[in-house]
């Protein structure tokens, strides 16, 4: 079956089956009809594939009347800093990212460096589904306008700011890194030469070759993990190829669960800064208690939303949050409308740096124990929406069940939730226990129900 | 009626529209996914000429080839004939050429081009159409992507295998002062360092590398008055102007006087039969001075359709030496490439020029001349096909030549072509005759009746 999404998260599907150049190009020149004839940013990730579609956007940015500055392979939080900075009106992003092998996407930002929020996608959308677009005549055309500012050093300079740069340049931090072979790599090297880190990095070659899994999981740490302990190394990093996800190795070398990447950052930033109890935290339905329990710990208030980046963006837009995050590793500060793990590291190595603890203090002294599991079910229907409703006769037991972005159940001790990829042809399962045994179990439960359904279709 | 949204011609000739309209980035890159296709993948040399349009046309053809598993070699601005030669040097499996080649700046078009280095023939554009109407694409995956190489030297490697077939050295001796008029196209790139490569002191007018035409780009007498005025200045041995993408030339004599596009094959010809008798091969709209020229050093000649690769086809079935378009100011001289090529026409009119005392002027003086009377009129091709039956019919029992619209031979030596256009849609009259008068008379009863035809309709 073809694999093609299109929706909230901008533009997805599989190369070569779904997500062709023709479908490519009139999603982009609806895109360039939004934009009016305005600068448009674009970047690519590592992956292969990436170039054709840079080559079918640019050409119908053109068409349109667009300029395009082209970042070339850049990473998601450098390429929203550089829409802001280069005063463009908008931009696109391209790339796989966390997406399986074959797999691509592009995703469309507002000139104030935030992903579309959903006004802006359905603005997009029904440009694209009236397949009408602005072509402007040949002497109106788009161009190649040269980027001449080094847009790596400035965006460096920008997210040390406000970081006590001078108490962690004393502790001549050694970081284990893997890139995944994306864009990061570069920047990171430009951090390491001003935060004075031992930066030891693997999988820092951009090159469309994906080793490992893309997602950064505890299973994808497992090439950083027997480095961690031989270099003595404070902290390990798996990143994803665009910098939107980030998991964590522990100076002991556990491999941390991707859902503490955020409750970590949370936690050091509500040290951080005085908070009060107007102060809004933003996550998505499907992340860890353990936001839950730092938020109540701190008493500031915690808005939830669809597991979107759009959605969080947009909520923490309208709330003024002082953080948002997803337990897929994404945590969004206030200084950037978008995903940042440059600064997730940046924040961890301050919080070891001033409290003076290694980054497993701050896991077993601040965070509660949950165990999280979480399993995709590929599923190459159209019914899904379906499937996941039918969940509601087999947990009718639940203390609370929130619809809307999938089905959620909560219990006392844990929870349960279903949803459809916005991505990919899968229903995502996460079960959330204080026992590891339960949590296991609980997701054996939910999958073996899934295939049920799946076969009697 | 020549209206907006019928500005799209799919013919032998490629595939040209105007830019903004029908030649939008969707056709581009489909026609781009066809050709690769097509010629089964493999690698495919990609040239433009300097129209400001070929870099929104160039990246929607990279996508398209990208996405069938094509490896591109990039070869930017060149000659058409240079990616012609570069198929056989690269041994690729064929080229697309992004240039509208002489039409107005609003137009662009795709030209293919076989493994053969040749355009492709009716045989093969039909075969091309019947993929691009088939619904399906064979869309690759990301593990057969190709990556893209750029050619740096295409050009070099042309003017390489000229110089191996002219006399470099007799033609360096002369020191001869040139004027090039490269109409903004890519001759702004080349011309000069061509011709200085060949000791010439050389004047260059439209040489502004922005692709703005800033005169007509038909290089067509009338339009070469600026050209006229440089070699009259600057005391030329000779005047080149040259089209947009660099196939066609015309020439304007010592003495300032813009000649018909013609006589660049009349004397080219002349100059290579002096040297070595041969078969000679030109399209139907040729003058009948080449026809004088041949047949004086008792050599043949044969006619083709109108046409490069028609041309080209025929020549070599004939094993021609030389031959060419003499109505658009095309020279073929297959010992460097079986294409139309304006650097190799230049080289060939310096070569006659240094092997003589004798000035430019002189030699066309020499030649037979004829007069004619040409006239085109805003027709759809079906209408033009209606009204060359129609006086296929009338004039039967004259010398009839119906390979490609009407070409009738009258006895007193006059002859007549009525033929409808590949790239506009229009039909063209074309009469030519020793005296004016008696062009003028010939032509009168047909422009009346065409233009009594076309009023009714």
């Amino acid at each position: 079956m073809k694999q093609l999404r299109i929706g909230k998260s901008g533009l997805h599907g599989e190369i070569g089956n779904g997500l062709t150049p023709k479908i490519i190009i009139d999603y982009a020149c609806a895109f360039g009809s939004l934009m009016e004839q305005k600068t448009i940013v674009v970047a690519i990730d590592n992956r292969i594939s990436s170039e054709m579609i840079l080559n079918s956007v640019v050409g119908a940015l053109y068409s349109t009347g667009c300029d395009v500055i082209n970042l070339g392979v850049c990473s998601a939080p450098v390429f929203s800093y550089a829409i802001k900075k280069l005063k463009a009106f908008g931009g696109l992003l391209i790339g796989a990212t966390h997406h399986p092998y074959n797999w691509n996407a592009i995703q469309p930002f507002s000139e104030d460096g935030q992903v579309f929020n959903a006004m802006r996608q359905q603005e997009l959308l029904d440009i694209y589904h009236s397949k009408r677009y602005d072509f402007v005549d040949w002497d109106k055309l788009g161009t190649n306008i040269e980027l001449t500012t080094n847009i790596n050093e400035n965006y460096v300079n920008f997210i040390l700011k406000n970081i006590d740069v001078e108490k962690i340049i004393v502790k001549q931090f050694t970081v284990v890194a893997d890139f995944c072979n994306g864009a990061g790599a570069k920047v990171a090297k430009i951090i390491a030469e001003k935060l004075n880190l031992n930066l030891v990095s693997i999988n820092d070659s951009v090159n469309g070759i994906l080793p490992h899994n893309p997602e950064p999981r505890p299973r994808s740490a497992m090439q950083i993990k027997p480095l961690i302990l031989p270099l003595n190394a404070d902290i390990g990093f798996v990143f994803s190829s665009d910098m939107s996800r980030v998991s964590l190795v522990s100076d002991t070398a556990e491999t941390l669960s991707e859902e503490y990447s955020f409750a970590l950052a949370l936690n050091y930033l509500l040290k951080k800064i005085a908070t009060t109890n107007q102060d809004v935290v933003v996550t998505n339905l499907c992340t860890s208690k353990m936001i839950d329990h730092l938020c109540n710990k701190h008493n500031i208030k915690l808005f939830k939303t669809a597991a979107c980046p759009a959605d969080i963006a947009d909520m923490s837009e309208s709330h003024k949050a002082i953080i948002a995050g997803e337990g897929c590793g994404s945590v969004q500060f206030t200084h950037l409308k978008n995903y940042d793990s440059f600064m997730v590291m940046i924040m961890m190595l301050e919080a070891i740096a001033l409290d003076n603890a290694p980054i497993s203090q701050h896991v077993s002294k601040n965070l509660p124990k949950f165990h999280i599991v979480k399993r995709k079910f590929n599923i190459s229907l159209a019914n899904g929406y379906a499937i996941i409703k039918k969940f509601r006769d087999h947990f009718s037991n639940a203390q609370k069940i929130t619809e809307g972005d999938g089905i959620r159940f909560d219990w006392e001790d844990g929870w349960i939730y279903l949803r459809n990829s916005l991505s990919e042809g899968a229903i995502r399962v996460i079960v959330e226990w204080k026992s590891k045994e339960i949590a296991k179990e609980k997701a054996l439960i939910v999958y073996g129900i899934l295939k049920e359904y799946y076969h009697a279709n | 009626m020549q209206t907006k949204n019928r500005r799209l011609k799919i013919s032998i000739s490629g595939v040209r529209g105007v830019i903004g309209e029908t030649l939008t980035p969707q056709l581009i890159n489909d026609f781009a996914m066809a050709f690769g296709e097509y010629v089964a993948g493999g690698t495919v040399i990609v040239g433009r000429d300097s129209r400001s349009s070929g870099i929104m046309v160039e990246q929607a053809v990279l996508s398209g080839l990208r996405a069938v598993g094509c490896q591109v070699l990039l070869a930017g601005v060149i000659p058409t004939p240079t990616a012609q030669i570069l198929v056989n040097e690269y041994n690729a499996n064929g080229a697309i050429v992004i240039s509208a080649s002489h039409n107005p700046a609003e137009w662009n078009a795709l030209k293919f081009i076989g493994g053969n280095g040749l355009f492709l023939n009716q045989h093969q554009a039909a075969e091309l159409l019947d993929i691009y109407n088939q619904l399906d694409r064979n869309l690759v995956s990301e593990n057969a992507y190709m990556g893209l190489r750029k050619i740096t030297n295409s050009f070099a490697i042309h003017q390489k295998r000229i110089f191996n077939n002219i006399d470099t050295e007799a033609i360096r001796a002369r020191n001869f002062t040139v004027a090039v008029d490269c109409c903004n196209g890519v001759g702004s790139f080349y011309s000069r360092q061509f011709l200085e490569a060949l000791n010439c002191n050389v004047v260059e007018i439209f040489a502004e590398r922005d692709g703005i035409f800033r005169r007509k780009p038909e290089p067509t007498a009338e339009n070469l008055q600026k050209l006229s005025d440089t070699v009259r200045e600057f005391k030329c041995d000779v005047g080149f102007a040259q089209d947009p993408d660099g196939d066609r030339l015309a020439l304007v004599s010592n003495s300032g006087e813009a000649i018909s596009e013609q006589y660049t094959l009349v004397m080219t010809t002349e100059h290579i039969l002096a040297e070595k008798p041969g078969n000679v091969v030109a399209n139907i709209q040729t003058t009948k001075s080449l026809e004088d020229v041949v047949k004086s050093y008792g050599c043949n000649i044969s006619y083709s359709p109108v046409g490069e690769i028609n041309v080209t086809e025929q020549m070599l079935k004939a094993n021609a030496i030389i031959g060419g378009e003499g109505g658009s100011g095309g020279v073929i001289f297959p010992a460097v490439h079986p294409c139309r090529d304006s650097f190799t026409a230049m080289a060939l009119i310096l070569e006659m020029l240094a092997l003589t005392t004798e000035t430019f002027d002189d030699i066309y003086q020499s030649l037979p001349h004829y007069k004619y009377f040409s006239k085109k009129y805003q027709c759809s091709a079906v209408f033009a096909q209606k009204i060359i039956r129609m006086f296929k019919d009338e004039y039967s029992n004259e010398k009839i030549t119906d390979i490609d619209g009407l070409r009738i031979d009258f006895t007193d030596g006059s002859w007549l072509l009525l033929r409808a256009s590949n790239t506009e849609p229009v039909i063209r009259l074309f009469v030519e005759a020793k005296t004016q008068k008696l062009a003028n008379s010939k032509a009168k009863a047909f422009d009346e009746k065409i233009m009594m035809i076309l009023a009714q309709n």
